[in-house]
């Protein structure tokens, strides 16, 4: 099948482009957000992330003036700076009606002998016949280019910080405390189960094998309801405890079906040969099938520790939605909602809910890929 | 070919189960509800266990074909 | 107590209880309950035989029983239920009340739309992102890429996607990637090729491919080589599932040819009916195509992966020469792609 695009330039050449393409297609969207938790909220909203480098176009929010008043030959003048940085004003003004009236460089005429000049490098001088002390400054409306700024200032905000409710580092250990017991203890369960229906022979097996494969697929919605009207009943209620043991009786399924198909692939003779040395059953599974299975098991941890870590529906039931108690993906979805336009915000906490789970796929892709095989492929 | 069902089928369970975009981007607004965020509107926002219950039971039988289907090929296999 | 102390505990004693669960519950079955010595010792060891497998089954059956099995009955009872009145037993009463209502019916109609279009294109972009990244150097790369969107929580691929579909003012420059193309198109020759054509041709073959699969899809029920009942099944809803695709396609084909396209507005792509639910399974689809791509080129290579070799599975390997380089003894679990798979050796 290959031979056949292999030989000729040209088609090769179509496929290079066309994967580009592709991994361009599912790489943008991600990209695009990252760039934008890097810039400043000002600068995300007035472009695109798309021309974060070139120089940004802007108009200012009005800025007062202000300065200390000197008296110069017989009239009063304000001298002051409008920006901080290096900053190229475009056009002024000194109404909201008509914020670009003046080029850099003119002298406004404000009325009753007062005058204002700004500069290109946003320098202004004031000049009044009388004191303006007592008096209302005009405020300067101005259209400046400013040069692309990152900044790494809306991670530490949204991190150290907390704003409105809770800050995202607290939701960020909440996730971790769901996340890992939700991992180990669903495995050591399950490796049991998984070499009894793999090597032990008994009557049922065939059918406990057919209710597994049938649990994988049924949708945990329907666990919802009676299982917190359980938790209610047993005293838990909402609350760690309870989120722990929705994860692992949700993960059962998948850890049995993964975990017996790779044991069910160990070699046969080992294990008949510990059995004749006169070895127990639990001696064999600690001392040989359980260091065997290694990766089987980190496959499901990883896959578990995904799933657990990027889950919304569990935590918002089991776990309910305290400032103290919320997850990742609760918190973003609030975010989402209460402050859907402040994207500096939302990109840096969706980078911050995301940067867990793709740095363990990076790191850990292999057990991952052979995870999903190993569970899918018939 | 049998692959193709197998990823097929995956991922239609998968999407039974998504309720997170839709509730995060315009949580059934503007025609776009689908089963499983009705479902959850129905038990935390309206807190009728009734109708949220019936709603989760339709999503099971849309997925009762994809289970029969798993279970008999794992028997087929086991034998 | 503080959480993260509470889960170390429980992290503790959950692995030390099942442990010492299981090395108890079979040291009292050996030892006690069915002892090996004495003159009962065949007996009983094939007693204790007979019973270890439901001692190692039963934590993970108790759960599964009560966290799965038991819910599924739970909530069918449950839904027989009046729990917005007075809760009392109304038989199908909900469910007949949940049929008439408007937002009901409009769920049940959107989840059709996405059953049957996001596996559709998952699958279908699966199978050309496996199918070309198998044949490039660089395709190991491409292939973590394409399947990068899989660690993302679905939140948080909500929240990238709606940073594409964002509107602002006309006034105002877009910050969203897809009005921000869109506001490039204004009606002239480039519109036309790109906005009308290129669809148009899209479409038009999807369209044919659509249909060319329904066909071979039903062809062996015409040629009358049955097979059982659940074949048959199965095929059928196969052709109505290419049928309904292409239907919707015949509509877009028209809609794409005949539209009015409001250029130099940006839209809200979320809120315009019907298409916001196309926007919103763009997302699932860029996160599950990476899941399809990975399973249809391994099954493609037709290699099973054995556990001893360290390289990534998703090295691309030339499969000729692979499959017969790795013919080996050691232990090649067939399970990894199934135990249908041929065996290369």
């Amino acid at each position: 099948m290959d031979s056949i695009a292999g030989k000729k330039p040209a088609l090769m050449w179509a496929v290079q482009i066309s994967v580009v393409a592709l991994v361009l297609l599912w790489v943008v969207p991600t990209f695009g957000l990252l760039v934008s938790s890097f810039r400043t909220g000002d600068q995300i909203v007035s472009s695109g992330w798309w021309q974060a480098l070139t120089e940004q176009e802007q108009q200012l929010s009005p800025i007062r003036v202000e300065g200390a008043e000197v008296a110069l030959d017989g009239a009063f003048v304000i001298e002051g700076r409008l920006f901080t940085s290096a900053t190229d004003l475009l056009a002024w003004g000194t109404s909201s009606v008509q914020p670009n009236a003046y080029a850099p460089g003119d002298t406004a005429d404000l009325g009753e002998g007062v005058t204002l000049t700004v500069q290109a490098d946003g320098a202004y001088v004031l000049t009044s016949p009388v004191t303006t002390i007592g008096t209302r400054l005009p405020r300067i409306f101005a259209t400046a280019s400013t040069p692309p700024e990152f900044t790494t200032r809306n991670y530490t905000n949204v991190i150290a910080s907390p704003m409105a409710g809770q800050s995202i580092g607290q939701a960020f250990l909440n996730t971790l405390t769901v996340a890992i017991p939700a991992t180990v203890i669903p495995i050591l369960v399950a490796a049991f189960a998984a070499y009894a229906l793999a090597w032990m022979d008994f009557p049922g097996r065939a059918l406990l094998v057919a209710l597994i494969v049938g649990l994988l697929v049924v949708p945990l919605q329907l666990a919802l309801i009676p299982l917190l009207q359980f938790h209610n009943w047993i005293g838990i209620g909402k609350g760690y405890l309870g989120i722990w043991m929705a994860h692992t009786g949700f993960g059962l399924p998948l850890a049995i079906y993964l975990l017996r198909n790779y044991m069910v692939g160990l070699p046969r003779d080992i294990i008949e040969n510990a059995k004749v040395d006169g070895a127990t059953d639990f001696q064999i599974f600690t001392r040989i099938i359980l260091p065997l299975s290694f990766p089987a098991l980190a496959s499901f941890a990883i896959f578990q520790f995904l799933w657990v870590w990027n889950d919304l529906l569990v935590a918002l039931i089991f776990l309910g939605t305290g400032n103290d108690q919320q997850v990742l993906t609760g918190n973003l979805v609030n975010l989402m909602g209460s402050r859907g336009g402040d994207w500096e915000i939302l990109s840096a906490s969706a980078f911050v809910s995301i940067a867990v789970p793709l740095l363990v796929f990076f790191s850990m892709q292999r057990f991952l890929v052979r995870g999903l095989l190993a569970g899918s492929v018939k | 070919m049998g692959t193709i069902v197998v990823v097929w089928t995956t991922i239609t369970i998968t999407v039974l189960k998504v309720f997170d975009i839709v509730l995060a981007m315009t949580n059934g607004q503007w025609e776009t509800q689908v089963l499983a965020n009705y479902m959850y509107d129905k038990l935390f926002r309206s807190l009728d266990w009734g109708m949220g219950s019936a709603s989760a039971m339709i999503i099971m039988a849309l997925v009762t074909p994809i289970l029969v289907w798993n279970v008999w090929n794992a028997r087929k296999e086991m034998r | 107590m503080h959480p993260a102390l509470q889960a170390l505990v429980v992290i503790v004693i959950g692995v030390g209880g099942c442990v010492g669960y299981f090395y108890g519950s079979n040291l009292i079955l050996d030892k006690v309950i069915f002892p090996a010595r004495g003159a009962d010792a065949g007996r009983n060891i094939n007693r204790a035989n007979m019973v270890r497998p439901w001692l190692f089954l039963f934590p993970a059956l108790a759960l599964l029983c009560l966290y799965l099995a038991y819910p599924v009955f739970a909530t069918a009872w449950l839904s027989l239920f009046d729990t917005n009145g007075d809760g009392s037993f109304i038989g199908f009463g909900n469910y007949s009340a949940m049929f008439a209502e408007p937002k009901f019916v409009e769920s049940l109609k959107n989840n059709m739309l996405w059953l049957v279009v996001v596996p559709a294109a998952a699958t279908g972009f699966g199978l050309l992102a496996a199918q070309l990244t198998d044949r490039i150097r660089w395709g190991n790369i491409a292939k973590s890429l394409i399947f990068m969107p899989m660690a993302i929580s679905f939140v948080g691929a909500s929240v990238i996607f709606k940073l594409i579909y964002d509107s602002r003012d006309a006034a105002l420059s877009q910050i969203g990637l897809l009005n921000a193309l869109w506001m490039k198109f204004d009606g002239g020759i480039g519109s036309f090729l790109l906005l009308r054509v290129l669809p148009a041709a899209l479409v038009a073959s999807l369209l044919a491919g659509v249909l060319y699969a329904g066909w071979l899809v039903i062809r062996p029920l015409t040629q009358g080589k049955g097979g059982n009942s659940l074949t048959i099944a199965g095929r059928a809803i196969g052709a109505a599932v290419a049928l309904f695709l292409a239907w919707e396609l015949a509509t877009w084909l028209v809609g794409v040819l005949t539209n009015e396209l409001r250029y130099g507005s940006p839209q809200v792509w979320l809120q315009k009916p019907y298409w916001n639910s196309y926007f919103l399974m763009a997302v699932l689809v860029w996160i599950q195509t990476g899941f399809a791509m990975v399973i249809l080129s391994a099954a493609l290579r037709g290699v099973p992966e054995t556990p001893s070799r360290p390289r990534s599975s998703t090295a691309p390997t030339r499969s000729r020469s692979s499959s017969r380089s790795r013919c080996r003894r050691s232990w090649a679990p067939s399970s990894w792609s199934g135990p249908r798979s041929p065996s290369p050796c």
